[in-house]
């Protein structure tokens, strides 16, 4: 049974001088006085009056009653600062039943082969985790991933954007696959056109696929972490050898061959320290193999921080700190761009690290919050994505190692493999979220049970500094969302013509 | 004493009945006007337990 916690269900915090709360009920975010924020954590607390006292000594008893009767008309008014929890209840055994749990995929993923030519310095997969595939051999059969690709396309008709796409290991290893799953698909398909994406480190951007990737019209999500300097501290092949100038040849030769190509790449930069951001940026503001052909749009990037963990891994204190102050150095840049509205010409890095979630957080649910919450309502495993081993297992995305199986290409989905997963994912956090002021905005999935392996029998834990880790970064992205809606409303108009997809 | 910074109403879903809406999976972008057309990428690593925290400092 949850037990109400008096006093407001909000979370306070200071960026400089300026103070902020967010309203959990509500899903709002509100600028406040100092004294009211002061004083909202002492509303409804057994020693009020002697805490309120304290706080008069500092305020003055005048501002302390002005910020009591603040609170109380923002509780009338505005419906803020309740003291409202929602009870945690587990997920509705209904969607885990069949038909509910199997029946509507948009995103098949299939991990082609475990096989890489790079040992990256970040990459878990060469770090010998008990829970994550090590790179190997195994490469996915064609009977394999046309198995799944069949299941895929009897869900898929009627979702608005189907896709499928190419992971590993390095996926570009496997192009004959690739090509055979992309044509049956094309053949098969029976409802809205299917994207196909490719997950690639470049190197093996042969000459000979350009024709079948403009045909294809097929989408490349490249790792190219910068300039070469820095991206090749971390990718080398195998055998050390550097990566990055053959990757920007390779990229070159594609756009100069199929100019429209560049409207179907995207890059991820995996940030590591030490690094440089604002070589980076640069870098991509003015990038190489665009600049030589004149594609005058400027790539899109995506910024992925590396998980370390488990990693024997170089980084020094000071590094992780000069990191830490690059990026607050970048956050004074694009809010300085906003407000001079200058957004686009910051380059897409600096856009990359801050945008999406700014975007996610403006289009956040603003409907209040119920009598109960559902946690795990960041994923429905077997709904919307499905991802596929080289062996045909089902996983709910590529991100949950070796540990969570939702069924294989022989069984389909398992519906009580989804609902074992849902409820030892309430088990594993219900505690700790029914009074986390973070719970609407939560990121933490299923991916974060895919740490070690259990023991025979239990549950597979959620880390608890997973969790404080993600509430630290909601309050980050929380208060470059406050500091961005304080510009004009101008200025950050680009908000209102974005999507979440 | 307060003044709510964004004033954006409409819901975008249930958070009650754990609608697919509510989502916060990384995988689903926020994504401007010009990525619109691309298609939701893979993750390349898990988003949590960074080393180099590079976010703010509360916590419960």
């Amino acid at each position: 049974m949850n037990e109400k916690k008096h006093g407001p269900f909000c979370h306070i915090f200071c960026d400089e001088e300026d103070w902020f709360a967010y309203d959990v009920n509500t899903n709002a975010l509100l600028e406040i006085e100092p004294v009211l924020a002061a004083v909202l954590p002492l509303a409804g607390r057994r020693d009020q009056e002697a805490a309120v006292k304290q706080v008069a000594d500092r305020f003055g008893r005048d501002q302390v009653e002005e910020a009591m009767a603040s609170l109380a008309e923002g509780r009338r008014v505005d419906g803020l600062f309740s003291d409202h929890r929602p009870r945690i209840v587990p997920p509705d055994p209904a969607l885990a039943a069949a038909g509910a749990c199997d029946r509507e995929l948009s995103q098949l993923v299939l991990s082609v082969t475990d096989r890489c030519n790079l040992r990256c310095g970040y990459c878990p997969h060469g770090a010998g985790l008990s829970h994550v595939r090590s790179h190997g051999n195994a490469t996915m059969t064609t009977g394999t991933a046309i198995g799944a690709v069949s299941y895929f396309l009897d869900r898929c008709a009627d979702r608005a954007n189907p896709s499928i796409s190419f992971y590993g290991g390095e996926a570009l290893l496997e192009a004959e696959l690739m090509e055979e799953v992309v044509a049956f698909a094309r053949r098969h398909s029976r409802g809205p056109e299917i994207t196909f994406s490719i997950d690639t480190n470049g190197l093996l951007l042969a000459e000979s696929l350009i024709g079948w990737l403009r045909r294809e019209e097929i989408y490349l999500q490249i790792s190219l972490d910068g300039p070469p300097d820095l991206h090749d501290r971390n990718r080398r092949t195998a055998g050390g050898g550097r990566t990055c100038e053959r990757i920007l040849e390779n990229v070159e030769r594609l756009v100069r061959a199929d100019r429209s190509a560049a409207d179907r790449l995207s890059f991820i930069v995996t940030l590591t320290p030490p690094t440089d951001l604002v070589a980076i940026s640069d870098f991509y503001a003015d990038f190489p193999p665009f600049r030589r052909v004149g594609i005058e749009r400027q790539p899109v990037v995506s910024v992925n921080y590396a998980n370390l963990q488990g990693l024997s891994w170089p980084a020094s204190g000071e590094d992780c700190e000069d990191l830490q102050r690059q990026i607050e150095s970048a956050r004074r840049e694009y809010l300085s761009a906003i407000r001079e509205n200058r957004r686009e010409g910051l380059g897409p890095l600096i856009q990359a690290l801050f945008e999406p979630d700014l975007i996610r957080l403006h289009h956040r649910n603003r409907s209040p919050l119920g009598e109960t919450f559902t946690t795990g309502a960041n994923c429905r495993p077997g709904r919307r994505k499905l991802h596929v081993t080289v062996d045909g297992q089902y996983q709910p995305c590529e991100r949950v190692g070796d540990v969570l199986s939702l069924g294989s290409v022989s069984t389909g989905i398992r519906p009580d493999d989804v609902g074992r997963l849902q409820l030892d994912f309430h088990q594993a956090v219900s505690e700790r979220c029914r009074d986390c002021w973070a719970l609407r905005l939560c990121r933490v999935c299923y991916s974060a049970q895919a740490t070690e392996r259990a023991a025979v029998g239990s549950g597979l834990p959620v880390p608890a500094a997973t969790c404080r880790g993600v509430r630290r970064r909601v309050e980050t992205d929380l208060c470059m969302m406050a500091r961005v809606l304080q510009q004009p409303k101008s200025s950050r108009a680009f908000l209102d013509d974005t999507v979440v997809i | 004493m307060y003044r709510k910074l964004d004033e954006k109403t409409e819901s975008t879903g249930n958070v009650v009945t754990a609608a697919e809406e509510d989502c916060n999976c990384n995988c689903k972008r926020g994504s401007t006007e010009n990525e619109k057309e691309t298609p939701a990428g893979n993750h390349s690593q898990t988003e949590f337990a960074n080393h180099y925290e590079v976010h703010g400092s509360s916590d419960q």
